[in-house]
């Protein structure tokens, strides 16, 4: 467990060395741009299209660092062979490997965590220039606390993307293939609803019975988004949120004890 | 030997956890089902800006248009 922490403390501490963390300011400044010029552009909505804005300019950005940095994890090693100094070290390979995962996704949630900062406190900024009349018409107050719900459904969905970004780099040798298939995934995986129904679109029913079933054992990526539901006020059942988080557990412990199955065959000669 | 036993419990594990999956999935659906909406619209108020999005696609939007229109 000790060589699992430290080997997560090293992930994050090389994220941080390689300005991953750069993405928070990147992201404050966009925010704080499109909130100016959808204030001048839009009537009485700004503040929910910047509520909408910013939790997909969150997802976004944490999909590409999940993705790229995921890869590259295993990948990285084996190309500069520092592999080889670090097996040959107490290491047992699944710790690596898991150790690894961790320190990623600590520091995809320190990400996720300033910058639902940076929103709060553009809202508040937002909330503090609109008019009495003006909130009293919005569906939620600007600095909803609802909306950490989608944020938290963001931060499962990225520890599931960098699951799956890692599974693939476990037995690929190419960061390309590896950044392909788990973009791949990503997408199918928001069209959950349309594998499900595909017998209505084709007239196969073949056809269908493998969209049902792929829909059933790919990740279903659609279920972690909650933001129209947290930004327009709509109800939301604890249940739900119980399941999908049951769900990405369960999905990630798959994915890792995959991973650690072909990590421990695989020859680096 | 050993290596065979961790093969077969891993790969039992995974069976286990994809059923898992498979079942909350179902549980989710049934106990709070998503609502399709009958028609998903998409108004876009300047045709200006749709021409520019679609590039130089924009004959191919416009076909895709019209057949979306007569699957209704």
């Amino acid at each position: 467990m000790r060589t699992i922490g430290l080997v997560a403390l090293h992930v994050f501490r090389d994220s941080v060395r390689d300005k991953v963390l750069y993405s928070i300011v990147a992201f404050a400044v966009i925010l704080m741009a499109v909130s100016y010029l959808i204030g001048q552009l839009t009537a009485g909505e700004d503040l929910k299209i910047i509520k909408d804005l910013g939790l997909a300019a969150m997802s976004l950005m944490g999909l590409f660092i999940a993705v790229f940095i995921g890869i590259g994890l295993i990948a990285r090693e084996i190309d500069r062979r520092s592999i080889y100094a670090v097996l040959a070290k107490p290491v047992r390979r699944h710790e690596l490997l898991l150790g690894k995962y961790i320190g990623l996704v600590g520091t995809l949630f320190v990400n996720l965590a300033v910058m639902a900062l940076a929103y709060y406190l553009v809202l508040a900024y937002i909330g503090s220039t609109l008019s009495e009349a003006a909130l009293r018409a919005a569906s939620a107050p600007p600095t909803d606390p609802r909306l950490l719900l989608a944020v938290m459904m963001i931060g499962l969905e990225l520890a599931l993307v960098t699951a799956l970004a890692l599974f693939w780099s476990t037995f690929s040798s190419s960061a390309l293939l590896s950044a392909g298939l788990t973009f791949g995934l990503y997408v199918a995986g928001q069209f959950g609803a349309d594998l499900k129904n595909f017998e209505q679109v084709v007239k196969s029913p073949a056809a269908g019975l493998i969209g049902r079933a792929l829909y059933y054992l790919l990740p279903n990526f659609a279920a972690f988004d909650i933001k129209t539901e947290v930004v327009h006020a709509l109800p939301l059942q604890p249940g739900y949120l119980a399941l999908t988080a049951g769900y990405a557990f369960v999905y990630i412990a798959l994915l890792l004890t995959a991973s650690v199955m072909i990590f421990a065959r695989r020859d680096f000669k | 030997m050993k290596a065979v036993t961790g093969t077969v419990a891993g790969v039992a594990a995974i069976a286990v956890l994809m059923a898992t999956i498979v079942r909350l999935q179902m549980v989710r659906e049934r106990w709070f089902p998503q609502s399709e909406p009958a028609q998903q619209i998409l108004y876009v108020s300047s045709p200006a800006v749709l021409t520019r999005l679609a590039l130089s696609y924009d004959a191919l939007v416009s076909d895709l248009r019209a057949s979306f229109k007569s699957l209704r």
